[in-house]
């Protein structure tokens, strides 16, 4: 296959910040590119300079022979590109805001439009021509944002993290539109922030502070790991603080929870006595696993962070209580006579983390938003620390910290303004409200950033900071929606640390995630499709759920799809018989 | 309670200073639009073109188009022999008016008959038109006071002579520049409330108000104070400027006057909030802002006279905020209005702000379910 691109010493300057600084790479047609890194290394603006949106500081880049200075028309004609968020027109149904952009682009889409066919058919979105691209899921705007990109016919494609904020059933299905056109020749890159992802593509590009520090296919990165990983299944006692005490050895380099086992990779030429001290301690087994390529990414970038929240260390433990801390009772949310939860009944003990998880528009965050109070339930009943949010006085809500996907923060106050804002609506006393400000810049490292805005600071920081904002009164039941949606693994591993730290403390946290990984550190998982709560379990159990011969190790991702796929095929062969 | 209303004050204080859209707002919007309104929209007219057709060779003739001539609002004279000529210049825009003596003007003057003097106006520029010729109607009493008294032979002085109360001399800056004092200041209030609330929508920060213990009550409370803070100096401002710069008259209480200001911004900013609490997103509480303000500000009496609308289109323009509080400007600057007066216009502005405010919390609230 013909080598499409060519970046060559391309360096990018920003003022004062180089977010590129001398790349040269190649990228082959008929390959899929996973463009991989920390968050602000630079494949934004990678992505956006191979598109000729952007012009380079120095160094070239030829994309289909073209270059990006001088033939930047050419590019565009040859190139379809899928930003972040796909610009589409809201309040145009989905052939409309196709036939929008082909007439943009002057394609003729045939006198039946079967140019529009072909995509909508390949993208199976036919059954929803006609609805509103702002009435779409997430997954679905995905779907058009690609069907738009496709329509010129491109030769080189580039989707800039296409499955942030999409779920499982639904990457599945990007996936392999878009690995069919890489069957067809079509070079495709493609960026993402979740490594499993990164895992299956061809070559892999590993960015880092604007440089490539891998380039080649994902499993020679991961054989260099080989012999490191390590499995500590069958633990006696409590696998969070199993973790921790791990991350904690000088041996070892990361670690992770994976359902009931903890997952814990060793530095380069360690060896693992230590950590069979560990598992010994806690008569568990440790088992040699095979490398991920998530391993191997997160040792390449020099190790995850430690095992101690410093926030979690600052706190008194919760008095423990043998109650439900979040109750859900045949709670049901209809609008209108669209159902979207029905029935969903569940509990949730103090110091367990419970993961709300489901496909985009099965009424998962629906139901998330009556439990938190957001929302008055149709019929049953939420009730939080035992009393029902809606009825109660806002002493209540004193109990529940919230942390959304966006990180709500205002962007226009400073880092301590917000702070300060966040301690002062909690009803805060002033001397309390000095102390725990003082605590939360202390321990999340907050100083040097306090009189930066949180749109201008990095994404790691402002998630530190969205966490001090939720943490300031101290709250028993914590919020968590989407948390962690387009973070970079170490960030993530950063802010599960904190959680897991709290909740050895006795909080007690409900979290939603189209994240597999942070499923496999909830103690439980409720799946939720088409309004019903179809299974709730532990990580484990559920994966068990779905296994057979041809699968006998389904990973969480597995589960997700076979038991959606199962509830969605049981249903709808009720509806034909009936 | 006041703890979290403290917190929750400041920090709206701080949201509308740290935006330098809303800090300019704050100063150069009152400052370009009294610019505006004060010195070029203006119902005075000036620089008229005039035309003189005069067949009459006597003294007085003479006399009145010196008078006319050298008054403040003149341009140009042009003279033509017969209307006919004049009538090609009219057309072609070229005066605004003639002054047409008849032949006889002069000579019935000294006669001690009524004499009188023909206007021709350009009907296409009706305002201007109709204005300078009052002007002109106003000098012709003028010369004909002076015959009736210095010279008592003359007979038929004019019957009536217009004095304009307050504003003797109708400056339309009088009446403009401290109306602006009252539409600017709601101007500001409104597009600060009406963004607030679904500017939070919009960055996922009012769910986490929601979530935390303020009530939908608190969250109102603390958005009225940046819109009556900003409100209020800008009516200052242009209170300022409207007797420093502009000269204008001020014969009122200016305790009363700011102290109406408050129940006024106080029902502004209600009406804010209610659009700010139905909206999803900032742009469609921008339109729904122009929806409720143009409408407003017109039928509110801000330039043309509330007395000449409709009496149903005067029951409505009860409900306007701006209305009742225009009367207490004018009222204000131009006489001195009593207490009592301006009470009686206070309270139908604090009904407005109770029922707008009490409907925005309800929307609040409403939205949690």
């Amino acid at each position: 296959m013909a080598t499409e691109i060519v970046i060559t010493d391309l360096v990018k300057q920003f003022g004062e910040t180089r977010a590129l600084a001398g790349i040269s790479a190649r990228i082959p047609g008929g390959r899929l590119t996973g463009l991989v890194g920390p968050d602000g290394a630079g494949k934004t603006t990678l992505m956006r300079s191979l598109a000729a949106l952007m012009l380079p500081t120095a160094g070239s880049i030829t994309v289909c022979g073209y270059d990006v200075v001088s033939q930047a028309a050419e590019i565009h004609e040859n190139t379809g590109y899928m930003p972040q968020r796909f610009g589409l027109y809201e309040d145009l149904t989905v052939i409309e805001n196709m036939r929008l952009y082909a007439d943009l682009r002057k394609l003729d889409a045939g006198p039946d439009g079967e140019l529009f066919n072909r995509l909508l058919g390949f993208t199976g979105l036919a059954p929803f021509k006609a609805r509103l691209a702002g009435a779409l899921s997430g997954g679905m705007k995905q779907k058009l944002g690609l069907a738009c990109a496709l329509m010129a016919r491109p030769r080189v494609l580039l989707l800039d993290e296409p499955s942030v904020g999409v779920d499982p059933v639904s990457r599945q299905d990007l996936w392999q539109m878009v690995q069919e056109l890489v069957d067809e020749g079509m070079a495709v890159v493609w960026s993402t922030a979740y490594l499993d992802e990164a895992e299956r593509c061809q070559d892999v590009l590993l960015l880092d502070q604007g440089r490539i520090v891998y380039n080649g296919p994902p499993r020679e990165l991961t054989a260099r790991l080989v012999g490191r990983s390590f499995l500590m299944t069958d633990i006696q006692g409590n696998r969070r603080e199993a973790l921790t005490r791990g991350l904690q050895l000088p041996s070892v380099r990361d670690g992770v929870i994976q359902g009931a086992s903890v997952r814990l990779v060793l530095a380069e030429g360690a060896a693992s006595d230590e950590i069979q001290t560990l598992a010994d301690s806690y008569q568990a087994r440790l088992q040699p696993t095979s490398a991920r390529f998530e391993d191997a990414f997160i040792d390449l970038l020099g190790g995850g962070p430690g095992g101690l929240s410093a926030i979690a260390a600052k706190m008194a433990p919760l008095p423990p209580t043998d109650g439900v801390m979040v109750r859900c009772h045949e709670l049901t949310k209809r609008f209108g006579d669209f159902t979207a939860t029905d029935k969903v009944s569940f509990d949730v003990r103090q110091g367990e983390i419970l993961g709300l998880l489901g496909p985009n528009g099965a009424g998962k965050s629906t139901t998330f938003k009556m439990l938190c109070g957001l929302l008055k339930p149709t019929e049953g009943l939420a009730e939080v620390v035992g009393l029902n949010l809606r009825d109660s006085p806002s002493e209540v809500k004193l109990q529940l910290g919230y942390m959304a996907q966006k990180f709500s923060l205002y962007g226009l106050l400073s880092v301590r303004q917000n702070l300060e804002f966040f301690s002062g609506v909690y009803g805060l006393k002033r001397k309390l409200r000095r102390e725990r400000v003082q605590e939360m810049i202390e321990v999340f490292e907050l100083a040097a950033i306090l009189d930066n805005s949180p749109d201008d600071i990095p994404l790691g920081f402002k998630q530190r900071l969205a966490l001090a904002c939720a943490l300031m009164h101290r709250p028993r039941v914590l919020f968590l929606d989407e948390p962690t949606s387009g973070v970079d693994p170490l960030t993530r591993r950063e802010f599960w640390t904190h959680i897991t730290g709290l909740v050895g403390k006795g909080v007690t946290v409900m979290v939603t995630t189209h994240f597999m990984e942070e499923a496999e550190y909830c103690d439980r998982v409720a799946l939720v499709n088409r309004a019903q709560l179809i299974a709730l379990d532990t990580p484990d159990r559920l994966k068990a759920m779905v296994a057979d011969d041809a699968l006998p190790d389904p990973t969480m991702e597995d589960a997700f799809i076979r038991l959606v796929e199962r509830q969605n095929a049981l249903e709808d062969a009720r509806e034909h018989a009936a | 309670m006041l703890d979290r209303l403290l917190a929750s004050s400041v920090k709206e204080i701080l949201l509308f200073w740290r935006d330098p859209r809303s800090r300019s707002a704050l100063f150069a919007m009152p400052i370009m639009q009294v610019v505006i309104f004060g010195l070029a929209a203006t119902l005075e007219v000036r620089h008229v073109d005039l035309a003189i057709i005069n067949e009459d060779s006597g003294r007085w003739s003479q006399e009145l188009i010196s008078r006319v001539e050298s008054a403040s609002f003149m341009g140009s004279t042009a003279h033509f022999d017969s209307v006919a000529q004049f009538t090609g210049s009219l057309e072609r825009r070229e005066v605004l008016l003639g002054l047409h003596f008849p032949a006889d003007f002069s000579r019935n003057i000294v006669a001690g008959r009524p004499a009188s003097v023909q206007l021709i106006v350009d009907g296409r520029r009706a305002n201007a038109g109709q204005v300078t010729a009052s002007y002109v109607r106003d000098i012709a009493a003028g010369l004909g006071m002076e015959l009736a008294g210095m010279e008592p032979q003359f007979v038929n002085p004019p019957q009536a002579a217009v004095r304009h109360w307050f504003n003797p001399n109708l400056y339309f800056r009088w009446f403009m520049v401290p109306n602006l004092a009252a539409s600017l200041s709601m101007m500001i209030a409104l597009l600060i409330t009406s963004l607030s609330i679904a500017r939070e929508r919009e960055l996922g920060t009012f769910d986490q108000l929601l979530v935390s213990p303020s009530t939908p009550l608190e969250i109102i409370a603390s958005k009225i104070v940046p819109a009556l803070l900003a409100g209020s100096i800008v009516g200052i401002i242009i209170t300022a400027i409207a007797v420093f710069g502009f000269g204008v008259p001020f014969y009122g209480n200016l305790f009363l006057l700011f102290g109406a200001m408050l129940p006024y911004l106080v029902s502004v900013v209600g009406v804010g909030l209610v659009i700010s609490s139905m909206v999803k997103t900032q742009q469609q509480a921008v339109l729904g802002l122009f929806f409720v303000m143009i409408p407003m500000m017109v039928i509110s009496g801000f330039a043309t006279p509330v007395e000449n609308m409709p009496l149903w289109l005067q029951y409505i323009a009860e409900a306007s905020p701006l209305k009742h509080f225009l009367i207490i400007v004018q009222g204000s600057f131009l006489k001195s209005m009593p207490a009592a007066d301006v009470w009686s216009n206070v309270w139908p502005m604090l009904v407005i702000g109770a029922v707008t405010l009490t409907t925005a919390t309800l929307f609040v609230q409403r939205r949690l379910q």
